[in-house]
């Protein structure tokens, strides 16, 4: 507050300086006069006592800058004297300057680094709905966060005293999608993650607890808005991709696996059965086209119904 | 000017204050304050008053007001504020206490030791 005031001082006196100039002259000149005056009371001729008056004030110029000094109006001036004198020797001695750059640069940034965490972790608040209310469990006199799943079970189940429980384990996978595929460090998550933390997605669905059925039950991704930002550019249709694409592959597998078996079944059935031939390839074609395309609508309109009501983020995990 | 003392550094701020918290005055008041309270004992170079005068009222310890002089002339009066004010007691405690442990100093005898 106080270098605000003493900063909007000083760039007020920038502009008022030929004002407050002046004032310092005029004040400085009534001493002189009332010194002068006073020596003439006590005998000096009138010029004597200017000469004397301005001998005993000392060297005019020099208190007169001392005392713009004092007063701060010429810190914007002296402040650029001082760049433009500095930019000079620097340009003199490259060498050091290069050196100082690379100082100040190295500095910096590991300054703006150690701010960036900071601000993550603890400046900026959690983006979460009472965030004051979202604790975690530690264990044992070492504090350790981390618990054995089936503890997790136990822990949440018996649960009183929060409104939910919900654990994660950090881990490196890789993520294929399609055509890039790349390392990632993801979250596995609790069902009842997202309820926990209260949150909506951006796009689409998050899983829950009810989606949850024992190991391996509940195969989803869910982006985080920057890996989506970064790696899909926004792109919306990567969630109705990624939700067809497991099931086309099934389908057509199932689809292959149907056709040989339904061939092989026949042939069992024709040797056993007298006169049942389904051999007929249209037939069989026809079939496959029919569960084909009941398949492909079974996993389009939810897709497509997840994009329109929650437009969406979830993926099937690869 | 044998029994002229040169003032330390740092002291002619105190003794503004000092001159000034008797009383409002302009510069060349102050001036001829300080000799009379001192006795005239202190050699001030007239010009050097007024650095310190706009220093204090930068720090907010001396505001000032434009007034007619005794010799009716335009001058410009100086006067304490609460913050100079405080100032000058702080000062003064500092400055005894200064004197007290030099005047200790150079008055201690080889039996005390």
């Amino acid at each position: 507050m106080r270098f605000l005031d003493s900063l909007r001082f000083r760039v007020a006196s920038l502009f008022r300086r030929s004002a407050i100039d002046t004032e310092m002259e005029e004040e400085l000149r009534s001493h002189i006069r009332h010194r002068a005056e006073d020596l003439e009371r006590s005998g000096l001729s009138h010029d004597e006592a200017e000469r004397r008056a301005r001998i005993e004030f000392g060297g005019y110029q020099k208190y007169k800058e001392e005392s713009r000094e004092a007063v701060g109006v010429y810190f914007l001036e002296t402040l650029a004297q001082d760049l433009r004198f500095a930019l000079r020797v620097l340009r003199k001695s490259p060498g050091f300057a290069a050196v100082a750059v690379v100082t100040l640069a190295l500095a910096i940034g590991a300054n703006a680094v150690v701010f960036g965490v900071l601000n993550a972790l603890i400046l900026r608040p959690l983006n979460v709905p009472q965030a004051e209310s979202l604790y975690a469990i530690e264990r044992g006199p070492d504090k350790a966060v981390n618990h054995s799943y089936p503890d997790y079970l136990d822990l949440r189940d018996r649960n009183h005293s929060f409104e939910s429980l919900a654990a994660y384990n950090v881990a490196p996978v890789g993520l294929d999608t399609g055509n890039n595929p790349s390392s990632a460090w993801i979250l596995e998550v609790t069902g009842n993650y997202f309820d926990a933390l209260g949150i909506q997605p951006y796009l689409g669905r998050f899983f829950h607890a009810a989606d949850e059925h024992g190991a391996n039950s509940a195969p989803y991704i869910v982006l985080t808005y920057a890996y989506w930002h970064t790696h899909f550019h926004d792109d919306r249709g990567v969630v109705l991709q990624a939700a067809l694409g497991r099931p086309v592959k099934l389908l057509a597998f199932g689809s292959a696996a149907g056709l040989i078996l339904g061939l092989l079944a026949s042939q069992v059935l024709a040797s056993i059965v007298y006169q049942a031939t389904s051999r007929d390839p249209l037939v069989l074609a026809g079939a496959v086209l029919a569960m084909s395309l009941v398949g492909l609508l079974a996993t389009w309109i939810p897709a497509q119904r997840a994009l329109s009501i929650e437009p969406s983020i979830l993926m099937r995990e690869e | 000017m044998a029994d002229h003392a040169q003032i330390l550094p740092g002291t002619l701020d105190l003794l503004i204050l000092r001159a000034v918290s008797l009383g409002p005055l302009h510069g060349y008041g102050i001036l001829l304050r300080i000799g009379q309270i001192s006795g005239n004992a202190l050699l001030i170079e007239q010009g050097a008053l007024y650095p310190g005068l706009f220093r204090l009222v930068r720090q907010g310890l001396l505001k000032t007001s434009w007034g007619t002089s005794e010799n009716n002339r335009r001058a410009k009066f100086y006067e304490l504020t609460a913050a100079g004010r405080k100032r000058l007691r702080e000062e003064t405690a500092n400055w005894n206490r200064l004197v007290a442990a030099i005047g200790a100093a150079l008055a201690a005898q080889p039996e005390e030791i």
